[in-house]
């Protein structure tokens, strides 16, 4: 996962901050990685181990709030 | 600066801009999450008095000795006091309850009952006096 540090294309952007449904969805296609990171919470089976657990309502919330930055963010 | 390199930029900013958005948010929702942790607590550690605050009983009339004054449905709960107003005449009852379980004046229980205030305070004063003897002469049944 670490090896695709791409950038997105310019093209893609403009059309996600006009509000492109496709162009959005590659945007957060684009950080969705990043999203499940920042989702994750290390939990603990019944045997103490722990393992990664990704809350889904935290990622709904990221990726709404994603959203709507991306159709408030100035081209300059 | 050409095309390319503002494209660049942009693209370089736009990057930087979301996964900020996306940390601060997240930021956010640990801080909320934290929050909420710290004000949960398990309904078995609550004390007696914060349980009491919480929750209701039920409460059926069955619980409660009815008597009727003037349209008024009146409840006792303690039987003592039930058996002790029982033992007490009608016109007497009537003002006690009144004046004690509805809270009113002996000027509205004049108006109410058709008798002078003179009169109510008087018997009130009687049934005031029964009363206590009565449940002085029952206390230790029950």
């Amino acid at each position: 996962m670490k090896t695709e540090q791409k950038i997105l294309p310019f093209t893609v952007i403009v059309l996600a901050v006009h509000g492109d449904v496709n162009a959005m969805n590659q945007v957060l296609k684009h950080f969705e990685p990043y999203i499940n990171k920042l989702s994750q919470k290390t939990l603990f089976d019944e045997f103490g181990n722990p393992y990664l657990h990704i809350e889904h309502e935290i990622k709904r919330s990221l990726e709404t709030k994603l959203i709507l930055a991306v159709t408030n963010f100035e081209l300059s | 600066m050409n095309t390319s390199d503002y494209e660049k930029t942009i693209e370089h900013q736009f990057d930087s801009f979301c996964k900020t958005v996306l940390r601060n948010h997240a930021r956010n929702i640990y801080a909320e999450t934290k929050r909420r942790n710290e004000r949960f607590i398990s309904l078995e550690r609550l004390t007696q008095a914060q349980w009491n605050q919480l929750s209701i009983l039920d409460d059926y009339d069955s619980d409660y000795i009815c008597f009727v004054t003037h349209n008024f449905d009146i409840r006792v709960e303690d039987i003592l006091v039930a058996q002790a107003l029982e033992s007490l005449n009608k016109k007497k009852q009537d003002i006690i309850l009144l004046s004690f379980f509805l809270n009113m004046t002996n000027a509205d229980i004049a108006t109410l009952m058709n008798l002078a205030e003179s009169t109510v305070h008087y018997h009130k004063n009687n049934a005031l006096n029964e009363l206590k003897k009565f449940m002085e002469e029952h206390l230790n049944e029950n």
